[in-house]
C-alpha cells in the first residue's frame, strides 16, 4: 500500500497570495478579502486525511471453462468492509495479460459507504490457455483529492480455455540418455542401424550370432538410439520485449508465456528434461529436470517470478511512481551467467518477439557456444504508421540475420495456437 | 478482433461540470445582458470544441465542422466582448472568457501532456480578471469572493476529471465520484465565501495600512507554515 499526497491544491497557495499582494497594493479591502478564500481554499487539502482502505473483491465469470474465442462476461464486485466512507474509489481489474476487453470497461469508481458494494462487468474475449487474474489495482483519494492511496485487492480468479501444443519438435543432437529422439547414430534401440565389427566391452546380447554361427566372424549389430533431450525455455521479458500490436492487446511476453506454459505442459508429458529461464528484470534461471516435483516448481516459477511479470516494467503504474528499468546494461550480463550455468548438452528454445539487435546477438552468442537453439518469435508488429512498418522490416531482418546464423525461427502469428504452428513447421523439419 | 480504441482524455461529466463553473465564474464578475450572452455563446462555443474534439465515432469532416463551428462562436463571443462601449465592461468579461477558452482546451485536451497547464493557465486568466475588476472598479466583496471561489472550483473538478481519464479512460462508470468531488468543492467554496462576507461586515472597518501590513506579514508566514 502506497499514500501519497497528490499536491495538486499547492497552486491556491500563489492564488491566495496574489489577492492579498493585489489587494494591499492598491488599498482594495475587497480583493483583500478575496484572499481569504483563497486560503480557505488552500487550508482545504489539510482538512481531510488520507482514507483507510479496506475493500473486499469478488469475481464472478459467465463461463469457468469457455470455448476458445468465445466472450466471457466478468463481474466484478467490490465492497468496502472498512468503517469509513471513500470519497473517490478507484478500481482498476487485473485482466490476465492475455485476454483483451471486448466491451465495456474493467476499470471502474464509485462512492462507497461502509459496508457498501458496487459492481461492475465487462466481457473478455478468451485466448487458448490457464488465465490468472492479477489482483485488482485500488486507488483511493479523500474527499479533496490531496491525498491518494494506492494498494491491490486480490481474489485468486482462473479463465481456462481448453488447448495444447501437440509436441514441440526437438532438433537433432550429439549424447544422452534414451528418450525420443531417434538419432543417426548406432547403439541400443529399436530400429536397425548397421553392424559393425565387434569390439571388446560391447553387450553380448547385440553380438550377431547368426553371423558368428556362419561365419565364425564377431559382429555387433548396431540400432539407432533413442534419446531423451534436456530443453530450456528461455523467455525474452526485458522492457523492449513488452510490445504490443496496439494499445488493448496482449504484449508479446504475455504471448511467449502463454507459449511457454503450453510447451511446459507438452514437455512433461514426455521424458524430455525442461528448465525455465528468462531475461528481464532479474535473471531467472531453472535447469532442465525431469519429475513431478520439478514440474511443479515450475509452474511455481512462472506463477511468482518476478521475471515472469506480463506487465511492462517501467511502466507509469496507476497515478505516479514508476519502476526500477535498468535498461539493456543487464542482457549482456544475464546471458554470460546463463550460458556458464547451463548445461553443454541442453537444447535452448528462446521465445522473444526480437524487438531489438541485443536479443539476437545474445541468442546468437548462445549458439555459437555450441547450444542447439531454436527461436519462436510471436509477430506483434502491425501494418500502421512508418515507424510500425520500419519496426515489422527490421524484425524481419532481424529473422533472416537468425537464420543466416543457423538458428531457425518459428515466426508465430499470435492469431494462430502455437500447436498448429509447430506441427506446420515440424512438417516443414525447420525451415532454416 | 475487436479493435479498443483507447482514449484517456478527461471524463466528459467533470469537464461539462469545470466549464459550467467557469460560465458563473465569468457570469458572476459581468452582470449585464449583453456580457451574460457573450458568456452564453462562448460555453456553447467551447462545449462544442470540446465535444467534436472527443468523439472518436463521428467521421472527420463532420467533427471538424463542430471544432469549426464552436471555435467561431467562441471568437465571436471574445470580439463581442472588446466592441462593448464600456471599457469596464469589456474588463470583466475578456479574461473570464479567454479562461474559459483555456480550461477548454485543457480538458478537450489539445494535447495530454499539456492538460493540466492550460486549466491552470486558465484559472490564472480568470484570477487576474477577478483582480482587475476588483482594482478598477472597486467591486463589492460578493462578486469578487463568488467569483474567484468558481474559478478554483473548476479548476479543481477538471484536474479531477483529468486524473480520472488518466487512471480510469473515458469507458469506466465514474459519475457518482465525480459529482461528489464537483459538490463538495463547490459547497466547501461557498462556505469560504460566507465566511469572508461574515468577516468583512463584521469586523472592524478603518484599520490603519499598518496594520493591514502587519495581517499581510502574519498571513505569508501562517500560508507559508502550512503549505510546508
Amino acid at each position: 500500500m502506497t499514500v501519497r499526497t497528490t499536491g495538486r491544491w499547492r497552486g491556491i497557495v500563489a492564488v491566495a497570495l496574489f489577492f492579498v499582494a493585489v489587494g494591499i497594493l492598491t488599498d482594495r479591502p475587497a480583493t483583500l478579502l478575496v484572499g481569504v478564500v483563497g486560503a480557505g481554499l488552500a487550508v482545504y487539502p489539510r482538512l481531510s486525511r488520507p482514507p483507510t482502505v479496506a475493500l473486499e473483491l469478488e469475481r464472478r465469470l459467465g463461463e469457468r471453462r469457455p470455448a476458445s474465442g468465445e466472450p466471457v462476461t466478468v463481474t466484478t464486485r467490490v465492497t468496502n468492509t472498512g468503517d469509513r466512507t471513500l470519497a473517490d474509489c478507484r478500481v482498476i481489474d487485473g485482466v490476465p495479460a492475455m485476454l483483451s476487453v471486448a466491451t465495456g470497461s474493467p476499470r471502474h469508481a464509485a462512492v462507497l459507504g461502509p459496508g457498501e458494494t458496487t459492481e461492475f462487468s465487462y466481457d473478455v474475449e478468451t485466448e487458448p490457455g490457464r488465465h490468472q487474474f492479477d489482483p485488482a489495482t485500488v486507488i483511493a483519494r479523500d474527499v479533496t483529492g490531496a491525498h491518494e492511496v494506492e494498494t491491490t485487492v486480490a481474489a485468486g480468479t482462473e479463465i481456462q480455455c481448453a488447448d495444447a501444443v501437440p509436441e514441440l519438435p526437438v532438433r537433432e543432437q550429439p549424447d544422452g540418455h534414451a528418450g525420443r529422439l531417434v538419432t543417426d547414430d548406432g547403439g541400443s534401440g529399436i530400429e536397425f542401424h548397421s553392424v559393425r565389427e565387434y569390439r571388446p566391452g560391447d553387450p553380448m546380447g547385440r553380438i550377431d550370432s547368426k553371423r558368428w554361427a556362419r561365419t565364425g566372424e564377431l559382429t555387433t549389430v548396431e540400432f539407432r538410439e533413442e534419446r531423451p533431450t534436456s530443453v530450456l525455455l528461455l523467455v525474452d521479458a526485458r522492457a523492449p520485449a513488452y510490445r504490443a500490436a496496439a494499445d488493448g492487446r496482449p504484449n508479446a511476453v504475455a504471448h511467449c508465456l502463454a507459449g511457454v506454459e503450453q510447451l511446459v505442459s507438452a514437455l512433461s508429458d514426455t521424458r524430455d528434461a525442461v528448465g525455465l529461464a528468462a531475461f528481464g528484470r532479474e535473471l531467472c534461471f531453472r535447469p532442465p529436470g525431469v519429475g513431478t516435483d520439478h514440474e511443479a516448481a515450475l509452474w511455481q516459477l512462472l506463477a511468482t517470478h518476478p521475471a515472469f511479470d506480463a506487465t511492462p516494467p517501467g511502466r507509469v503504474r496507476a497515478g505516479g511512481g514508476t519502476e526500477r528499468d535498468d535498461g539493456d546494461a543487464d542482457l549482456d550480463r544475464q546471458a554470460t551467467l546463463l550460458r556458464k550455468q547451463l548445461g553443454s548438452d541442453t537444447q535452448v528454445v528462446v521465445l522473444s518477439p526480437l524487438a531489438d539487435e541485443r536479443i539476437v546477438e545474445a541468442i546468437r552468442t548462445l549458439a555459437a557456444a555450441g547450444h542447439t537453439t531454436t527461436v519462436i518469435s510471436p509477430d506483434v508488429t502491425s501494418e500502421g504508421s512508418l515507424g510500425q512498418r520500419l519496426a515489422r522490416r527490421e524484425r524481419t531482418v532481424r529473422l533472416r540475420a537468425l537464420r543466416g546464423a543457423d538458428v531457425p525461427v518459428v515466426d508465430w502469428d499470435p492469431g494462430t495456437p502455437l500447436g498448429t504452428v509447430l506441427l506446420d513447421e515440424g512438417r516443414r523439419r525447420w525451415s532454416a | 478482433m475487436v479493435r479498443v480504441s483507447v482514449s484517456h482524455r478527461p471524463t466528459p461529466l467533470a469537464s461539462a461540470l469545470a466549464l459550467l463553473l467557469c460560465g458563473v465564474s465569468t457570469a458572476i464578475l459581468a452582470p449585464t445582458l449583453d456580457q451574460r450572452l457573450a458568456v452564453v455563446t462562448a460555453l456553447v462555443g467551447v462545449g462544442l470544441v470540446v465535444a467534436s474534439g472527443r468523439d472518436i465515432e463521428t467521421p472527420v469532416p463532420q467533427g471538424r465542422l463542430w471544432t469549426a463551428l464552436g471555435a467561431a462562436l467562441v471568437l465571436g463571443s471574445l470580439v463581442r466582448s472588446e466592441t462593448l462601449a464600456d471599457p469596464r465592461q469589456r474588463v470583466e468579461l475578456l479574461p473570464g472568457l479567454v479562461g474559459m477558452a483555456l480550461v477548454g482546451l485543457g480538458v478537450r485536451p489539445l494535447r495530454q501532456r499539456f492538460a493540466r497547464r492550460l486549466v491552470s493557465a486558465g484559472l490564472a486568466a480568470m484570477v487576474v480578471g477577478v483582480a482587475l475588476v476588483g482594482v478598477f472598479e472597486a467591486a463589492g466583496p460578493l462578486r469578487l469572493l463568488g467569483a474567484t471561489a468558481a474559478a478554483i472550483a473548476a479548476w479543481d473538478v477538471a484536474g479531477h476529471g483529468i486524473s480520472l481519464g488518466e487512471q480510469l479512460r473515458t469507458d469506466a462508470e465514474t459519475r457518482a465520484v465525480e459529482l461528489l468531488h464537483t459538490g463538495t468543492t463547490s459547497a466547501y467554496g461557498a462556505v469560504t465565501v460566507v465566511v469572508g462576507l461574515v468577516v468583512y461586515e463584521n469586523g472592524a472597518s478603518g484599520l490603519p495600512l499598518s496594520a493591514l501590513v502587519l495581517l499581510l506579514a502574519a498571513a505569508v508566514t501562517l500560508l507559508a507554515l502550512l503549505y510546508r
